[in-house]
């Protein structure tokens, strides 16, 4: 599937919302976390097609990981997923199944970045 | 031990030759050995360093692109006997990480068997045009990046039904991480390390197949 739309609203409500993060890491910036976000839809993809949300939070905590060294914050991560999880719900060319699925897994992660527990984990 | 920061040191340097002066430091050593103790945990700890953004890309592809290079030299110093046994390796389409799939083409080489390595990204009609014409006993895969898991099923399902019924292994980081299980058919052998794929063929020469990770 083509994320091209959903990966373009998601980076814009991000600079939106942090207009600072231009100002920080420029337009190559911007292509950087529009190049994230395609993974992050690519992993979210793998999972739900393999039925395993743990390939995804596994994901996030790799990437958090890599992310925190470059002196982004877990809190950036997160709300990058809820942002995608918002994003979702407006994608009507998306099967409702597979959006709610893919929520699901960002629900997770999210836990998981917060440090909770995960819950439902299939 | 062995010095692994060193030897990963000598790797992201690009410096094939001290990386080789190192290994024969410890001649004793099984080629194995030598894939288990040192190899594989010096990769790994570039990996760390690159996760936590002490070396760039270019650096850990020179490390792989000289990585390579031992192991290419490590397997052409082997003194084989050849048996009557033929095994194919590739990565799945798109899969890039190769270093491991080598060095299990190597122990293969280093038991007798005839091989043929395809290395990464190998694209599944190739792979089948490949093992029609050759028709190896072993064929096997390896996956290490989530995003290809799910060809693997499809990958399986067509070659163990070639004409000639070749067994099929799976290794790969992720074959180490997760249940493999649910993506592969009954007969198919998950290999979840080298020491498994080292008993595997020991067992192997012994008239024996066994699912390594169960």
């Amino acid at each position: 599937m083509n994320y091209h739309l959903i990966v373009n609203k998601v980076t814009e409500m991000i600079y939106e919302r942090e207009p600072s993060l231009l100002e920080r890491f420029g337009n190559k910036g911007k292509e950087k976390c529009r190049e994230d976000n395609h993974h992050h839809m690519k992993q979210l993809e793998s999972a739900c097609e393999l039925n395993q949300s743990v390939f995804f939070t596994d994901y996030a905590v790799w990437l958090n990981g890599i992310l925190t060294k470059h002196g982004m914050k877990t809190e950036h991560l997160i709300d990058n997923f809820k942002i995608i999880q918002h994003v979702l719900l407006e994608a009507e060319d998306m099967d409702k199944e597979k959006t709610e699925t893919y929520r699901l897994y960002l629900s997770e992660a999210i836990a998981v970045l917060e440090g909770g527990q995960v819950k439902g984990a299939v | 031990m062995y010095d692994i920061k060193q030897l990963a040191s000598f790797l992201l340097d690009g410096d094939s030759l001290k990386v080789w002066e190192y290994i024969q430091k410890n001649k004793r050593l099984s080629l194995h050995e030598i894939y288990e103790n040192m190899i594989t945990p010096a990769m790994r700890y570039i990996g760390f360093l690159w996760e936590n953004n002490e070396i760039t890309v270019a650096d850990e592809h020179l490390a792989t692109a000289t990585c390579d290079f031992v192991l290419s030299k490590l397997g052409y110093n082997v003194e084989k006997i050849k048996l009557d046994q033929k095994a194919m390796f590739l990565c799945l389409e798109g899969e890039q990480h190769y270093i491991g799939l080598k060095m299990v083409n190597n122990l293969f080489e280093e038991h007798g068997w005839e091989t043929k390595y395809f290395g990464p990204n190998l694209p599944l009609e190739y792979a089948l045009t490949a093992a029609l014409e050759w028709k190896p006993n072993v064929i096997g895969l390896s996956v290490s990046i989530v995003h290809y898991l799910p060809k693997l099923k499809e990958y399986i399902a067509e070659l163990v039904n070639l004409p000639h019924k070749p067994e099929v292994l799976i290794g790969g980081r992720l074959a180490a991480k997760y249940n493999l299980v649910p993506y592969c058919t009954d007969n198919t052998i998950i290999l979840t390390d080298l020491l498994s794929t080292k008993e595997w063929l020991k067992n192997y020469h012994m008239g024996g197949k066994r699912n390594a990770a169960l």
